[in-house]
């Protein structure tokens, strides 16, 4: 399998160059808070400086804690799926969701996985981290 | 040492106008924030040139917005300063012209906010950090998610969320300066076309053009200018907060409002029973279920029952968003944190007609805006034995 195109490099990577084993880019303060999205401007627990951060990937595995379809929206075609994530790493994201969690029951396990957009841009496919029901691929 | 505003002078309202929040207008800016200002001056029977300053609270109109309207009701060489503080910029900018009073350096300050659908930008999209759900993230996405969760842990309905826009719909259809007057139906909220989750298009509030306007002014200025205190509400706390760090499951605008409340009854020795009028910011429905719950006006978990039960009605225990609220009256951005001080101080004059909340004593008024920040302040009746 090919190095997957990940749109957002800064926000997921996969260490193992392919889709599976994805990880969230995420950063850690020395007095303790994870944080993510990364950036080193400074910690919101502590107020210390972003030279006091170290960046941290994570498992992108949690649970379900809500859940909406959209649509309609001004920019993105709908109808798709958001959600709130609880990571068992100890962050509360909010992600897309893909398909299959549309029926899932709210606390369902849910983990991130690279998706191809169908739209190409340039040519080009991209992925982007959408969480799926945990245990199977949609 | 630090001081609540209930310490220093007080702050007295004493003239409210509004110009209708409207569907976007050709109506400029000029003429909405005029008409609502006109009407404040009218209503507290003051002239202009009385007024030292002026916070212009607004969003979409671009800088220096105020003394371009302002101007042509004389240019008097008052203060003038905007205030940007998102859906709350009108309550901030009521805040500081109560704070301008509240220390002595004004007698009398205007609050006006104005302004038109416009797009606008957010600061957080330039910060350089990316998001992970880039623009789908839209407001009403992360209401309906609040929404989803509420509705699985209280075992509550999308009915039963869909109610609070029949109320505040019913309330609007009273209020001529609200942008929605027409009452609705459970069955009609429900038919609606989707938005978001169980958030149908009326259980989301319309942004389009309005402008509201308060006087406020010290025990001074009422004395000078012969002011009818028998229509003047003092203010009696004034809060305001922005996010902090939360626990996992714990939503930030619920948090926020929790503690924006608290620390209002503390200020103004009330608690949340002693409520009579809350116009709180349901820009959407499950908000006002969220909040009348942070606010301690029903219990954790009861914010469906109480709303089910009349409680929160006209007439109930405590009358919510008896405007119509952002869902129904509307949410113009900066006028509607200043046009729930307009309705607050109807409601406790007892000039708010087919509305009115029998006995209203004590009122506030809440605002949440992105960022996150949350601004609410309380108010008092008049004393009627005044003159």
């Amino acid at each position: 399998m090919s190095v997957p195109a990940i749109r957002q490099p800064e926000l997921v990577t996969a260490p193992s160059g392919e889709t599976g084993g994805v990880k969230l880019r995420a950063r850690r303060c020395t007095c303790g808070h994870l944080f993510f999205p990364s950036h080193v401007y400074g910690c919101e627990r502590c107020g210390r400086d972003g030279a006091s951060t170290h960046g941290v990937d994570l498992e992108p595995r949690g649970s379900l804690e809500a859940r909406a379809t959209i649509y309609q929206h001004p920019k993105l075609a709908a109808p798709f799926l958001v959600g709130r994530v609880i990571l068992d790493a100890g962050l509360t994201l909010a992600v897309r969701l893909t398909r299959g969690c549309g029926d899932l029951p709210l606390g369902a396990r849910v983990r991130g996985a690279l998706v191809s957009e169908k739209e190409s841009e340039g040519g080009a496919t991209w992925f982007d981290l959408h969480f799926e029901p945990d245990g199977e691929r949609t | 040492m630090t001081v609540a505003l209930s310490s220093l002078r007080p702050v007295h309202v004493v003239g409210i106008g509004l110009h209708r929040y409207q569907k976007p207008s050709e109506t400029t800016f000029v003429e909405l924030g005029l008409v609502a200002v006109r009407a404040a001056l009218s209503d507290a029977r003051l002239d202009w040139r009385a007024v030292e300053s002026a916070y212009v609270g607004q969003a979409t109109l671009g800088i220096a917005a105020g003394r371009e309207f302002l101007r042509y009701l004389g240019a008097t060489g008052l203060s003038i300063a905007q205030v940007e503080n998102a859906s709350a910029s009108g309550s901030t900018a009521f805040r500081q012209a109560c704070l301008e009073v509240a220390s002595g350096i004004s007698d009398v300050a205007l609050a006006v906010g104005v302004d038109k659908a416009a797009p606008v930008s957010r600061a957080s999209s330039k910060a350089g950090i990316p998001s992970l759900t880039g623009p789908a993230m839209i407001p009403a996405a992360v209401f309906a998610m609040m929404a989803s969760a509420y509705m699985h842990a209280h075992d509550v309905s999308a009915a039963d969320v869909a109610r609070v826009a029949v109320k505040n719909h019913g309330n609007a259809s009273k209020n001529p300066f609200a942008h929605f007057q027409r009452a609705r139906s459970l069955e009609e909220v429900l038919a609606e076309p989707a938005i978001a989750g169980c958030l149908t298009r009326l259980q989301c509030c319309p942004i389009g053009d309005g402008a509201a306007a308060v006087i406020v002014a010290s025990d001074d200025a009422i004395r000078r200018f012969e002011l009818a205190r028998s229509r003047s509400v003092r203010v009696a706390a004034s809060v305001s907060t922005s996010e902090r760090l939360y626990a996992q499951g714990e939503w930030a605008s619920q948090e926020l409002t929790r503690d924006a409340a608290a620390r209002a009854y503390e200020q103004a020795g009330i608690g949340p029973k002693d409520l009579d009028v809350v116009e709180l910011h349901d820009a959407f429905s499950i908000e006002e279920i969220l909040y009348t719950e942070a606010m301690g006006l029903c219990g954790p978990g009861d914010g469906a029952r109480y709303l089910q039960s009349g409680g929160s009605a006209i007439g109930g225990e405590c009358a919510v968003s008896a405007s119509g609220g952002l869902l129904a009256m509307g949410h113009p951005l900066g006028p509607t944190g200043i046009g729930q001080i307009c309705e607050i101080t109807r409601q406790l004059r007892g000039e708010a007609g087919e509305r009115q909340h029998p006995d209203a004593r004590w009122g506030l008024a809440h605002m949440v805006g992105v960022g996150q920040v949350c601004v609410v302040h309380v108010l008092r009746e008049p004393d009627r034995t005044a003159p």
